[in-house]
């Protein structure tokens, strides 16, 4: 594998790396948007 | 039209289960008989209130039902997140709707349990009360009618004890039969919504019919008085805390090394057999700096954490820890918090994340907040490597002031705590002081299977939420310290080990200056200026920001190492050899000791902020949280630093 690229590579992984960290970030100040629960079943209306 | 929702069920297993109880009727421990270990921790949707939620297997046809352990509680009429959250699950439009209720009751202590019961009982829908702690009861000389007391209440009543497994098929026989059954409320309930006195005046008759009380007090009562006075003493109360704490450390650092010594001779040995099959280059570089460092400065730590919880989980059960925040309180009260912080401010010192997690116990939110706020300021697992190299730096060849200066960045951090506790208890958080109401609950055996489904959630949670942040954090440290890359000839076509070659030739020194790590810290110098630090240190601190260990492995990265983040002599030595661009050391005693101030106090990990957030439900503590600890941090270093400037100290 030539050296330039091994850096293509490495720099892909680094980039993914810190979008993993930026979304850490963000989340601290955005909350995260609540799923209602699905209900397991319907009951018979009376 | 509750009734008619309960009369309407088909002829199904029920679908959701929840167990509510008083705090300490082993409510958790028969939850776990039900649902082994397919359990996991969540808070409920929008609060901070921690729900844990099981399964348990229904039948064949039917599958698995789920169960939600609701936090404990002795009625429901309170307006704690935890009461609400308990509303919600009886509520039948509520979003955690259950559809039997499961009322664990202490048949120790039947009268004051039965409060909850009437409760849930005016709720009409299907319920069945476990009849728990039947050995303790038996224990005690107390007879429970048992068939008696299910006539009262009108719904089924299986004896169990939970620690030993037993009565657990008669009670899921009960709640099938349970969830497709009418029931009748009592006749002789009081109507809701009733009165808390109403309703203990009918449990405590509906407990004298159903059960036999001791005429006088046992050989079991007198022992648990005779425990309790000697336990919750001011003096030997306190004496026995201070051993069984210090023991619980010892056991910690003790046994912990053991599998935190195989962690990193696993990691060790991977790295060096991926070395020999990954060629020489940027991307053996980055599996071993950036992903192997990270990976094994995060999972070494796990030790640590599994074992603390486990041990925490074992004292919880023998009833010890209710009485040591007892014997806490008077002295944390001083500073505006209740003896249960005491709980989480301990755990802090092993990882800031399950100190803040289990600032849960604390029942009053005025109290919670105040001890997550100040949880971090706690000396933390993962401030050992920073504090052993800056005090190596600080007393080079001096060990025992090392030493000193070791225990006295413990002491620094408490007492910022709790001048912190003290401070916010008379600003922001004023006005809302409680007293400490604590049941002291019966001594028991501690149960081992909860105390390793304790340490098996916080091990996860912990790996969940630091693990995917340090490795990424190391990766990206790794790849801004090496790129750009230097000049070398001939780069596009050029061998890989020729190129590594080539690349070893360069200045190492000038090419970590031109890296955008480099770039980066002198473009923040001018910030850490007043604190003298140069671009270096500025790297150093700024990236520590995301999680303090990496400190190390960054100091370690820009003085050209391999990123080690295990401390050992030659990284001390190599650190201390650094010097900055002028050819002046980098670091001198002022400071290391400036440096060793600003560690100790500021606000640096990542996933602490997250955690603070995800508990109190709001992100503006979290960063109140980073602009006081940090602005605390930065004042006091800038005081110490120009402090021994003017002793003359360099």
């Amino acid at each position: 594998m030539t050296l330039l690229l091994q850096d293509l590579v490495v720099t892909i992984v680094a980039a993914f790396a810190a979008g993993t960290v930026l979304r850490r970030v963000v989340q601290l100040f955005l909350p995260k948007r609540q799923k209602p629960q699905p209900l397991r079943f319907i009951r018979p209306s009376h | 039209m509750s009734t008619a929702v309960v009369d309407a069920r088909p002829q199904t297993a029920p679908a959701r289960l929840a167990l509510v109880g008083n705090p300490n009727t082993g409510k958790t421990t028969l939850f776990n008989e039900l649902c082994g270990l397919r359990a996991r921790t969540s808070n409920y949707p929008g609060t901070t209130t921690a729900v844990r939620v099981g399964h348990m297997p229904a039948s064949d046809r039917h599958g698995s039902v789920e169960v939600v352990d609701l936090p404990g509680l002795y009625d429901l009429q309170g307006s704690t997140p935890e009461a609400l959250v308990a509303a919600n699950a009886l509520n039948p439009a509520g979003r955690l709707r259950a559809d039997v209720v499961l009322v664990v009751v202490d048949a120790s202590n039947l009268a004051r349990n039965l409060i909850i019961v009437g409760e849930v009982l005016a709720q009409s829908r299907p319920v069945v009360v476990a009849l728990n702690m039947m050995d303790v009861a038996r224990s005690r000389g107390i007879g429970v009618d048992v068939e008696r007391l299910s006539q009262r209440l009108g719904c089924p009543v299986v004896p169990v004890v939970a620690r030993r497994g037993e009565g657990i098929d008669a009670l899921r026989h009960a709640m099938r039969e349970a969830a497709t059954a009418n029931r009748v409320a009592p006749a002789d309930l009081p109507p809701a919504p009733a009165s808390l006195e109403a309703l203990a005046t009918w449990g405590a008759a509906v407990a004298d019919a159903c059960s036999s009380a001791p005429p006088d007090l046992t050989a079991t009562d007198r022992l648990t008085e005779r425990l309790d006075r000697f336990l919750t003493h001011p003096i030997s109360g306190v004496a026995t805390f201070i051993a069984i704490m210090c023991a619980l450390f010892w056991t910690l650092f003790t046994l912990a090394a053991v599998p935190m010594d195989l962690i990193e001779a696993l990691f060790g040995s991977l790295s060096e057999a991926l070395s020999a099959v990954i060629p020489a280059g940027p991307v053996q570089d980055l599996v071993t700096q950036g992903i192997i460092g990270g990976l094994s400065g995060t999972v070494v730590f796990l030790p640590q954490i599994c074992l603390l919880f486990f041990l925490i989980s074992l004292l919880e059960d023998t009833g010890y820890l209710a009485r040591a925040a007892f014997v806490m309180d008077g002295a944390l009260s001083r500073f505006g918090l209740p003896g249960q912080s005491f709980v989480p401010l301990l755990t802090a010192h092993a990882c800031a994340l399950p100190g803040i997690m289990s600032a849960r116990l604390i029942p009053n939110e005025r109290d919670r907040l105040a001890t997550i706020l100040i949880a971090p300021f706690m000396s933390c697992s993962a401030r050992l490597p920073v504090y052993v190299l800056l005090t190596s730096l600080l007393f080079a060849g001096q060990p025992a002031l090392a030493g000193v200066a070791f225990a006295a960045c413990y002491l620094l951090g408490a007492i910022a705590g709790l001048f912190t506790a003290w401070l916010f208890g008379r600003t922001a958080l004023k006005g809302r002081p409680q007293p400490l109401i604590l049941e002291l609950p019966s001594y028991r055996t501690p149960s081992v299977k909860n105390a390793l489904l304790a340490a098996k959630d916080q091990g996860m949670a912990f790996l969940r939420t630091a693990g995917t942040v340090i490795m990424a954090i190391c990766i990206v440290m790794w790849w801004l310290s090496a790129y750009p890359r230097p000049d070398v000839p001939d780069a596009g076509t050029a061998t890989v080990a020729a190129a590594a070659a080539d690349t070893g030739a360069v200045d190492t020194k000038a090419a970590q200056a031109s890296s955008y790590a480099g770039q980066f810290g002198k473009l923040a110098q001018p910030l850490f200026e007043p604190l003298g630090f140069d671009w270096q240190l500025t790297v150093g601190v700024v990236t520590s920001f995301l999680a303090r260990e990496v400190f190390v492995s960054t100091m370690a990265v820009l003085e050209g190492g391999a990123g080690d983040t295990e401390v050992d002599e030659g990284v001390v030595s190599r650190i201390r050899a650094m010097t900055r661009d002028d050819g002046t050391p980098l670091f001198t005693p002022a400071t290391a000791a400036t440096a060793l101030v600003f560690f100790v106090l500021a606000m640096q990990c990542l996933p602490t902020l997250a955690v603070t957030r995800k508990e109190t439900g709001s992100g503006k503590y979290a960063v109140i949280q980073l602009a006081y600890m940090s602005s605390l941090a930065y004042v006091l270093a800038f005081l110490v630093n120009r402090g021994l400037a003017l002793a003359g100290v360099a």
